[in-house]
């Protein structure tokens, strides 16, 4: 009769032949949205092996988006990465036309949430500036991820214009 | 340099398999036979007639030796393994299993019951039941292992009779009857109890004549009532788990003595050697000695064929279990593990060598990178020749052959984005893409090449093993890229010798 550490070793490396590391999810800011931000934000995430990347919505506030549902009509759309996961956090670079946009998001690993915090482009969103303050994106587990962007370009609309 | 290596362990294992699998014999015949396993019964039983002179019979301390003796001379013959020195009633009691024990509680009852009534002088019913205890002690074969019992009954059972044969007319066909039974019982109490005497001071002369006469009778007749019965022989083969048993006895007057040996072979069921010789008190041990040899080379000259359980020539394994491992060579940069199920059949032409044939039927989980965009399922199948070294609980084995393997469609990748669009080659914007060079592609294909399994099998009872093994293969064909090589694995299964 084989001894019980040998099933158990081939028990483990049964358990070692997991899925890959891969996260695929779509972050959004849970509203409603403070008073007097211009824009919301949506992540769609693809990590896969250390490496994370994806695409960047923006939805402009006012008649169509609004505070309590502003995820109705994309903005402008722009791809990120991919960059180094790095203690479950990995640097956010994205242009919108002329705009930069920069950052680093946290607690990607924890898959439900993600944080955003700003370095470069706060005022596209006309949020208080506060240094250091985090954006925390929550997954939406009923938006599948997608890749493209569609028929959205990546220039930002002139405030006020809608 | 990793498949040099690895062909040159694989040629090692292919050269070193037969010698390891059938290490030289100077005989081989012989190694495929076993010894005979054998009992001497213990203690030798001496019967003396009562009027004879102690000093003059065979002594009880020589009887000792000369049942030492026999133990050896069996012992010095390779074609017989001697049971344990344990004595052989301890082991027949510890075999007594529960039915037994039911009946010995009946057997004892009927038994005391007897006494009772002999005791209230109600001899019929003293008859009846000591005849229902002899009954049962007889069928159950607890003589043998409570002779204490057995003398209880005999004796009671022998001067009931001899009391109801003094009741009866005088000279009627009932006396003698009662007298012939009596004499019987007496016999069968000297039978199991050689030392058992009834003196003239606490016994009836009638008695004391009776049980003499029934002495006397057993030396006339050569022993021929105190042999060992065919059907007790073969039961206390069978409880013993011996093939073979001997046998010994010894009567012993003022002036002679009778020698008797027993050979039985379970086998044949039979005394194949059953002699008494009267012999002058001096000559006993060496007559035993002659007749145990003549016995024992009575026996066929050979060992008997191993015990059948423990020859692999024509008989099949057949295995079942799980399956898991992992390839060397892979598309992917983290290891590839696959997990399945596998079976396994092999069939020994001879005991060191074989054909066998395999098949593990896996699938691959996607690589922990996720360079694989789909699982990959395979199916490999290996046949061969097998080599196997064993003994009554432990197997080894070494199996090489063709290994053919069903690898399914691959798609792999270590681009970001082509892991983004799922294998799909376009534009993501105007500086990030998924390219098709970035992917490789290969449709699903069989591939051949020479396979290897090492394993060591435990018994688990019965017919059933237990199995682990190791396996490898190396594909040569297809020519050219091969998604997936050098397979690396191993096997726990279940299996069933046949």
């Amino acid at each position: 009769m084989p001894r019980p550490y040998v099933v158990l070793a081939l028990l483990l490396a049964a358990a070692g032949c997991g899925p890959p590391a891969e996260l695929i999810g779509v972050y959004e800011e849970a509203a409603p949205l403070e008073l007097g931000r211009t824009r919301a934000i949506r992540l769609t995430l693809f990590a896969y092996s250390g490496e994370a990347g994806g695409k960047m919505e923006t939805f402009l506030l006012g008649d169509q988006n609004t505070t309590e549902d502003p995820y109705l009509v994309p903005e402008a759309c722009a791809y990120f990465g991919p960059r180094d996961i790095s203690n479950s956090a990995f640097a956010l670079d994205v242009r919108f036309g002329e705009t930069p946009f920069a950052g680093r998001v946290f607690d990607v690993s924890s898959g439900d949430r993600a944080e955003l915090e700003l370095t470069e482009g706060e005022a596209l969103l006309r949020s208080p500036v506060i240094p250091g303050r985090r954006f925390v994106l929550v997954r939406n587990e009923e938006r599948s991820a997608n890749d493209s962007c569609g028929e959205t370009g990546d220039a930002l609309t002139p405030e006020g214009s809608l | 340099m990793r498949r040099i290596a690895l062909l040159v362990a694989a040629l090692l294992l292919a050269v070193a398999a037969p010698a390891l699998a059938a290490p030289p014999r100077r005989d081989q015949g012989e190694a495929n036979l076993r010894p005979r396993t054998i009992a001497v019964w213990a203690p030798i039983r001496h019967y003396i007639v009562p009027s004879a002179a102690p000093a003059s019979s065979l002594a009880e301390v020589s009887l000792v030796q000369v049942s030492r003796a026999l133990r050896a001379q069996v012992e010095a013959d390779p074609r017989h393994r001697l049971i344990s020195e344990e004595p052989l009633t301890r082991l027949l009691s510890a075999q007594r299993d529960e039915a037994q024990s039911d009946l010995r509680f009946v057997a004892t009852r009927s038994a005391q019951l007897g006494v009772e009534y002999f005791k209230q002088s109600d001899l019929r019913s003293a008859v009846d039941q000591l005849e229902e205890a002899q009954s049962l002690l007889e069928r159950t074969g607890l003589f043998w292992t409570d002779p204490t019992l057995a003398v209880t009954v005999w004796r009671t059972l022998a001067l009931a009779e001899l009391e109801l044969a003094q009741g009866a007319q005088e000279g009627s066909e009932g006396q003698t009857l009662h007298e012939a039974k009596a004499t019987a019982a007496f016999k069968e109490l000297i039978r199991w109890a050689p030392g058992e005497r009834f003196s003239r001071e606490d016994y009836p002369a009638e008695v004391v004549a009776t049980f003499e006469r029934a002495y006397l009778e057993h030396l006339l007749s050569l022993g021929s009532d105190l042999r060992v019965r065919t059907a007790e022989a073969k039961r206390l083969a069978t409880q013993l788990g011996v093939e073979e048993l001997v046998f010994a006895f010894a009567i012993s007057s003022s002036d002679e003595t009778v020698v008797g040996l027993q050979f039985f072979d379970a086998a044949s069921q039979q005394f194949v050697v059953d002699e008494t010789k009267r012999v002058a008190p001096a000559a006993a041990a060496d007559t035993y000695s002659m007749l145990l040899s003549d016995a024992l080379a009575c026996q066929p000259p050979r060992f008997l064929p191993p015990d059948p359980a423990g020859i692999d020539t024509g008989h099949t394994y057949a295995s079942a279990g799980y399956n898991g491992g992992s390839f060397l060579d892979t598309p992917t940069r983290a290891p590839f593990y696959t997990q399945g199920a596998s079976v396994q059949v092999s069939h020994m032409l001879s005991e060191n060598a074989g054909l066998y044939a395999g098949g593990r039927f896996v699938f691959g989980r996607r690589d922990t990178d996720g360079d694989l965009l789909d699982r990959v399922d395979m199916a490999r199948t290996d046949f061969g020749a097998t080599f196997a070294i064993r003994n009554q609980r432990f197997r080894a084995y070494g199996s090489m052959g063709i290994d053919v393997a069903f690898v399914g469609a691959v798609t792999a990748t270590e681009d970001f984005w082509c892991k983004v669009t799922g294998g799909e080659v376009r534009a993501i914007d105007s500086s990030r893409a998924c390219r098709g060079n970035d992917i490789t592609r290969t449709a699903a294909q069989a591939q051949a090449g020479l396979g290897w399994t090492i394993g060591g099998q435990v018994l688990l009872g019965g017919p059933f093993w237990a199995s682990l093994d190791a396996n490898t293969a190396i594909y040569m064909l297809p020519f050219g890229e091969r998604p997936f090589d050098i397979p690396m694995g191993g096997s726990l299964q279940l299996g069933y010798r046949f």
